[in-house]
């Protein structure tokens, strides 16, 4: 008889702890998505500041180990010697002035990634010393850090600006996809 | 006495059953789905691509989400379905089109909601006149998961090499 109601004792126990470590399974994840997203936000304005030194280690500290950069007129820049070259040759345009503003920032649900785009102007001097202006559109991909951070892992941007004449316009497609020919690094 | 106690032995054996089952049953954290996700998502750039050089409008456009914004060089950006779709048409207004891509890499969120992709492509396109030109650059794109469970484009951004 105590054999037995110890066990239903001990069956009752055990249900009540399967209660207990149902109600503290883990609930679905908080919904962290607008600060993370205004987190994204706020780290592309501090690199568009950042960018005004235009230091190459100062632009470089907010892409991820991983990063992947995709210039126009130029090719992925996969590796952190190609980027740093990509950046640098970009920083060291004469008479560079280059800003940027976002005009969409979203995470996912899962507060791992989330994605920024938005506009830039570019102002520098042409090989001969005369001032031109160039903006445009950039995409962003970020992921967030080990530490909390968002860093940048995919950064992209292209020119608004007609493609420039080639010298000897020999045909002219007007692809709405990636007809382009611009002949010096504009942005 | 000893039915009672069968009973009630039956009767704590069930709740503990019952109280196993729905443990099982309580939302706990979310399935990782990031392998199907790729997959799929693979496929649907693959069918797009098909569709394109198929010069099927329509379809090229339902892998688009409602919103889309298509950024090409030497253009300012594109917002909207029905600037997509003008855009899009534009580019299979060609007498012929072969698009291809490499490298793709493609990042999907934990949650599954949102994905990246990004590579290479080379689009050959052969005009009016029957000149083919061969054009190469790099690609990013923003996936979104539909509520139908079907991956779509929310942003389609391109860069050329040249």
């Amino acid at each position: 008889m105590l054999r037995f109601r110890s066990f239903s004792l001990m069956l009752a126990t055990l249900a009540a702890v399967f209660l207990g470590a149902c109600s503290h399974q883990p609930a679905a994840l908080p919904d962290n998505r607008a600060a993370d997203a205004a987190a994204v936000q706020k780290a592309d304005a501090d690199w568009s500041l950042a960018a005004q030194s235009k230091q190459a280690d100062t632009w470089l500290a907010f892409y991820a180990d991983d990063a992947v950069v995709l210039p126009p007129n130029e090719a992925m820049a996969t590796s952190k010697d190609e980027i740093r070259k990509s950046i640098t040759d970009l920083l060291a345009l004469p008479g560079l002035s280059v800003s940027w503003q976002t005009t969409k920032a979203e995470a996912a649900r899962s507060g791992d990634l989330a994605y920024t785009y938005g506009t830039y102007e570019l102002a520098s001097n042409d090989a001969q010393g005369n001032a031109t202006t160039d903006h445009g559109k950039y995409s962003e991909v970020w992921r967030k850090q080990a530490d909390g951070s968002w860093k940048c892992i995919v950064d992209m941007w292209s020119s608004d600006l007609p493609v420039a004449p080639a010298p000897a316009p020999k045909t002219k497609h007007r692809a709405a996809k990636h007809s382009h020919r611009r002949k010096h690094h504009a942005n | 006495m000893r039915t009672d106690r069968a009973r009630s032995l039956a009767i704590a054996a069930s709740l503990a059953l019952a109280m196993v089952a729905g443990c099982s049953q309580a939302p706990g954290p979310p399935t990782d789905t990031r392998k199907a996700d790729e997959a799929a998502i693979t496929a649907a750039g693959v069918a797009l691509g098909q569709a394109a050089e198929a010069k099927d409008l329509d379809t090229c456009m339902s892998f688009y989400v409602d919103d889309p914004v298509l950024f090409v060089p030497g253009a300012p950006a594109v917002t909207g379905k029905d600037g997509v779709r003008q855009a899009l048409a534009g580019f299979l207004g060609v007498k012929a089109l072969k698009l291809e891509t490499s490298g793709l890499i493609i990042d999907v969120a934990r949650s599954g909601d949102l994905a990246f992709e990004r590579g290479s492509y080379s689009n050959t396109i052969t005009d009016a006149k029957g000149k083919t030109t061969t054009e190469t650059g790099k690609l990013a794109l923003v996936w979104k998961k539909q509520a139908d469970g079907s991956w779509k484009i929310a942003a389609d951004t391109n860069a050329s090499d040249k």
